[in-house]
């Protein structure tokens, strides 16, 4: 009915347009041919005014917005570079808004004067080199300006900030559509990691010889006991694929009796994952003894908010897991891609924490307006109300999938002793998915304090313990056990053989 | 120059007399049906294109109302209930992007008025190769409903944004658009890039080699001297294209890794190492940005003719704008990586792409100027099509502006992919594109079809576009500021952006109040192509040569011989004549200056 509705409406529009049309035409006709090709001096009148009165509104519009939501909600900076970046746009639009309103203006302005009067002739006027050169130099200059000011901060932010201060070095971990930090620990180093040993929640014979499970692996952090979570994940998924394929075999009929492309498909599963075991086996284990960095002993996994200490530096290492995400941080002023297979980094410097950055004033009015408008909201969607305080936030900016708008983690900037206090509580460890704080040969370690690398002692103790540490010895047997035991209840084809089927 | 062509062209001339109706109409080889082709094809696609963008603004305005209207066209897999699913929102943004970047204002633009103007304006009887420029056609046809089609798989068309970034746009695990629907995508832009590259060389070779007698490089109307450098810049950045949509078929289909390295998906670890993402937005930037001045530069030409024919005036600084376009057209291509700054991609590279950047705004500020001065002390007449232009030198301002915040890689690290970038382009490109194509529709709608549009609509269709895109685009500038990231599906997951409700109902009010104007375009198109008013030789008091011309298409263009070149082509309002315009064809007298 109501679709019934809208195409009569649209219909008698149409209709009625054409039959305005049609007036018009047969008006102006009466008054003189060719309507359609002279613009009247009341039209050409009336377009006139109409540039004018458009400058005033588009104008007024421009500061009218600039005036009410001139100020986005952002804040100040709140990192040491984002101050000079503030200044810098503050800079760049003292330059652009002037350019911006005089030459519209211009535009308009002669648009109404010099409207057609037929008593006039149009200047004949068609080159200055004068006036080229000036509006090529012109530019030129200003240009020069901002290229040179920009680029001083550039080089300032990308270059010189991280070779300053030290920087705790943090992993920001970003998949489809959630964000993993990574503390680097006592060491600040973050260990080494590789995609291959990315792995699910597992149980496994660790080096120790203990039974351990961990809930996953999800950065991909390079250890001999992840080595192991990962075989036994691996082992255990050819267990069960070598399972769904014994159970789609007819043995009086001597073939599958499943269809062709589930037994291809489950085969080539199989093949996948003896390659990815191969290549763990000669790409990271026949390693772990020499050139892979084990500083990852004392990393700590962090799925909540991150924490951050007010005036230190931090160097953010961004990967990604899936497809190309974007680290934002609106308040910070930073931004970096994170794109898969590539470890990207921007270093910044939090100069305010969060508690003296939410009772800025400005912030203050900021949120009691979000309160307001967000519980209006809630009630009309008939939802419990809730109380948004300030929070600094990392946000995905670069398309990612569907839920790409909803990605997003808070970052907690504190004092050095806050941050010691939430650093010693036991609550975020809990949530690290596996807890082994101890040095690579399996010693708990025992720096204290927040950086190793304020001491150059501590840091030779460590290098040393990754020089001495011996943690391959027994990969070859545990490796055996650990499938051993997994296909004991399971009597399954050799994956060889599978292999070469294939 | 040219004069040696006329017997062949006359020849070729007498055999089109006998025409079928499909060799008049549907496989036509005259570049006048061609050009009505494209542009037809091209409103048609802009229908699809602005319609979709109505349809998420109903999302991004309204959050939590539900639309029925939405589950009527989109389908109950797209909007269960009235709400838009946040895949299908990627897909129409991705989609709207697609058309009106490619389709609308590179096809429709570049196509419908190379084809029409460059034949008529440098007196030539057709394009070079009739055949190459059909068959340029029909893969653009092809191509857009190859396109279109996509918009109906059951998995929903291509959504990973208008540039297709890998790994999410190579792997179907990463989202429901990554399947058939970004295959058919791949495909119909690999058809389309043969129709641009058909096209293009075809009109480099008729502007090189078929200008008449006395058309001299230098006498070219600038229309024609920017659809040879866009010609130019598509014939060299167009194959880039098509070699990273190749890659990217491969990477899907073949287990390469050219753009796949160290993924793990819900389905495990893949195989691939070694290959960067990175290196397809090299590949594909290398196309995107010579892309936007292929939008552009036909743009600057159409109003450059449009704004010297009503203001009666000569166009300022005929050879620092024809230097302008060549700056323009170089530079177009060494700073691509511009799109790039906080991609990971080395620092370095980003001063040097900042630096290449901010010198565009040199030319582009040249044109400017050189356009502010032909109107100051002119005699102006606001046809509908002058009004379209004064628009959209506005446009190139405001949007050229905010440019220099972009391209600065410093303060990029704060705008990059926020709506402030979204603001910016639709303005600068979008906008300033759209409006100069409605110039040139209102300018030359006598010269494809033989009758006036109707003025008033056309004023009426003038305002509100203009109002309407200021009244978007503008306000997305503060969202921008205020953190906002662009390609959100809500912008109220959470709370953050909370207060930019208002701001977001406003633009989502303004895009539908510019979408229904565009009614009055397309009535206004329709109704004048068959019921208009019947157009005269030269309505406008041109000087350029397709004026010249019978009002009814012939083939060949001049039923007689080729008019000969005497002048540059923007005599207007020369002292000593007494019509405030003398045509190209006129010779000078014996005592007059050239210019």
């Amino acid at each position: 009915m109501n679709s019934l509705l809208i195409l009569i409406a649209v219909v008698a529009g149409v209709a009625a347009m054409i039959q305005l049309v049609r007036l018009n035409e047969v008006t102006s006709e009466a008054r003189g041919n060719h309507s359609e090709e002279e613009v009247t001096s009341d039209e050409n009148n009336m377009m006139a005014y109409g540039w004018l009165i458009f400058m005033f509104l588009f104008f007024g519009f421009t500061i009218v917005l600039m005036y009410k939501y001139g100020y986005g909600g952002l804040g100040p900076a709140a990192t040491v570079h984002g101050e000079k970046l503030d200044w810098l746009l503050e800079l760049n639009y003292w330059i652009i808004l002037p350019v911006f309103f005089i030459t519209n203006a211009l535009l308009f302005i002669f648009s109404f004067k010099y409207r057609y009067n037929k008593n006039r002739k149009a200047s004949y006027f068609s080159h200055s080199n004068k006036l080229e050169l000036i509006w090529t130099i012109a530019p030129s200059v200003v240009l020069a300006v901002i290229i040179f000011m920009g680029l001083k901060t550039w080089i300032n932010i990308m270059f010189d900030a991280p070779k300053e201060g030290d920087p705790v070095i943090v992993e920001a971990y970003a998949e489809q559509f959630n964000w993993t930090f990574r503390l680097s620990g006592e060491n600040n180093a973050l260990g080494d990691s590789d995609y291959k040993l990315n792995c699910g929640p597992s149980t496994f014979k660790n080096s120790q010889g203990e039974i351990v499970s961990i809930d996953g692996n999800p950065l991909g952090v390079v250890s001999k006991d992840f080595v192991l979570a990962k075989y036994a994940e691996i082992d255990s998924s050819l267990a069960q694929l070598n399972r769904e394929l014994d159970n789609a075999y007819s043995i009086e009929g001597g073939d599958y009796f499943e269809p062709e492309e589930y037994v291809q498909e489950k085969l080539k599963k199989i093949e996948t994952l003896n390659v990815l075991k191969y290549r763990i086996q000669s790409g990271i284990e026949s390693k772990l003894n020499d050139s892979i960095n084990g500083m990852g002993a004392d990393d700590i996994y962090l799925s909540t908010e991150l924490h951050l200490v007010v005036n230190r530096p931090v160097t953010f290492n961004f990967r990604s897991k899936d497809v190309i995400h974007s680290a934002w941080f609106p308040h910070f002023r930073a931004q970096m891609n994170c794109v898969p297979g590539l470890t990207t980094t921007f270093t910044f410097t939090p100069h305010i924490t969060t508690k003296e950055f939410a009772s800025n004033p400005e912030i203050q009015a900021h949120y009691n307006n979000i309160n307001e408008i967000h519980n209006e909201r809630l009630t009309s969607l008939g939802e419990e109300n809730e109380k948004v305080d300030f929070n600094f936030v990392l946000m995905c900016n670069k398309i990612c999938g569907s839920a790409h708008h909803n990605m997003q983690k808070n970052i907690i900037v504190e004092t050095e002793a806050e941050y010691e206090k939430w650093y010693e509580c036991e609550d975020y460890k809990e949530k690290t998915p596996v807890t082994p704080r101890l040095d690579l040969n399996g010693k708990p370690l025992v720096y204290k304090g927040w950086r190793a690398d304020s001491d150059e002692a501590l840091i030779n103790e460590v290098n040393m313990a990754v020089a001495n540490a011996s943690i391959t010895e027994e990969v070859p047997e545990v490796e055996v056990e650990v499938v051993d035991s997994i296909a004991v209840d399971v009597p399954v084809m050799d994956t060889t053989v599978v292999v070469e089927n294939h | 120059m040219a004069g040696g062509h006329d017997h062949a062209h006359d020849h070729a001339h007498a055999h089109h007399h006998k025409e079928s109706f499909i060799t008049k109409y549907i496989f036509s080889q005259d570049h006048k049906m061609i050009a009505k082709q494209y542009l037809v094809t091209a409103i048609i696609m802009g229908i699809i294109g602005i319609g979709l963008s109505a349809l998420f603004r109903l999302k991004l305005g309204w959050p939590d109302t539900q639309f029925p209207i939405l589950e009527t066209l989109l389908g109950s897999e797209a909007a269960p209930n009235g709400e838009l699913q946040s895949n299908w929102y990627l897909g129409l943004v991705t989609m709207h992007g697609t058309i009106m970047v490619f389709f609308v204002l590179t096809g429709g633009l570049s196509g419908t008025f190379s084809n029409l103007l460059i034949p008529l304006q440098i007196g030539a009887r057709d394009m070079a190769s009739g055949l190459l420029n059909m068959v340029s056609y029909w893969l653009f046809f092809l191509s857009s409903v190859i396109m279109v089609a996509s918009l109906f798989v059951e998995t929903g068309p291509a959504s990973a944004g208008w540039t297709i970034y890998p790994p999410l746009s190579a792997l179907e695990e990463a989202q429901p658009g990554s399947g058939l629907g970004m295959t058919l995508w791949l495909l119909s832009m690999t058809i389309f890039v043969a129709s641009s590259l058909l096209g293009g060389i075809n009109y480099i070779v008729t502007i090189l080699n078929l200008r008449t007698k006395g058309m001299k490089m230098t006498r070219l109307p600038l229309t024609i001297w920017t659809f040879f450098v866009t010609a130019v810049l598509g014939l060299l950045s167009f194959p880039v294209l098509v070699s990273a949509v190749v890659l990217l078929l491969m990477d899907r289909g073949m287990d390469t890794s050219f753009y796949l390295s160290e993924i793990t998906t819900s389905s495990g670890q893949l195989a691939q190492t070694g290959g960067s993402p990175i290196l397809y937005e090299h590949l594909f930037w290398f196309l995107g940005h010579p892309e936007v001045y292929i939008v552009l530069l036909p743009a600057l030409g159409i109003s450059s003719e449009v704004i010297a024919t009503s203001a009666r005036k000569p166009i300022f600084g005929y050879r620092a704008m024809i230097g302008s376009i060549l700056a323009i057209g170089f530079l177009s291509f060494i700073v691509w990586a511009h799109h790039m700054f906080v991609t990971g991609m080395s620092p370095f590279l980003g001063s040097v792409f900042t630096f290449t950047t901010l010198l565009i705004a040199i030319p582009s500020a040249v044109k400017v100027f050189n356009y502010i001065t032909t109107l100051w002390r002119g005699n102006i007449k606001f046809t509908p099509a002058m009004m379209f232009c004064i628009g959209m030198v506005s446009t190139f301002i405001s949007g050229g502006v905010t440019g220099i915040i972009l391209a600065d890689s410093a303060l990029d690290i704060s705008k990059h992919d926020t709506y402030f970038v979204v603001g910016h382009f639709h303005i600068v490109m979008g906008m300033s594109a759209i409006l100069a194509m409605f110039a040139g529709v209102y300018h030359w709608f006598p010269k494809l079809y033989g009758k006036m549009m109707n003025k008033k609509l056309g004023y009426a269709h003038f305002w509100l576009t203009i109002i309407s895109g200021y009244g978007v685009f503008l306000p997305m500038h503060f969202t921008g500021e205020g953190g906002l990231p662009r390609r959100y599906y809500e912008n109220t997951a959470f709370p953050m952006f909370d207060h930019m409700v208002d701001l977001n109902e406003l633009i989502s009010v303004f895009a539908l109040i510019g979408v229904l104007g565009q009614v009055l375009f397309f009535f206004n198109f329709f109704y004048s192509a068959y019921r208009g008013p019947r157009a005269t030789k030269n309505p406008w008091r041109a000087t350029t040569l397709e004026w010249t011309t019978p009002v009814d298409h012939v083939h060949g263009n001049w039923p007689g011989a080729l008019p000969e070149v005497h002048r540059w082509p923007y005599d207007y309002s020369k002292p000593g004549w007494d019509e405030d315009f003398v045509p190209q064809d006129v010779p000078l007298k014996p005592d007059e200056e050239e210019h």
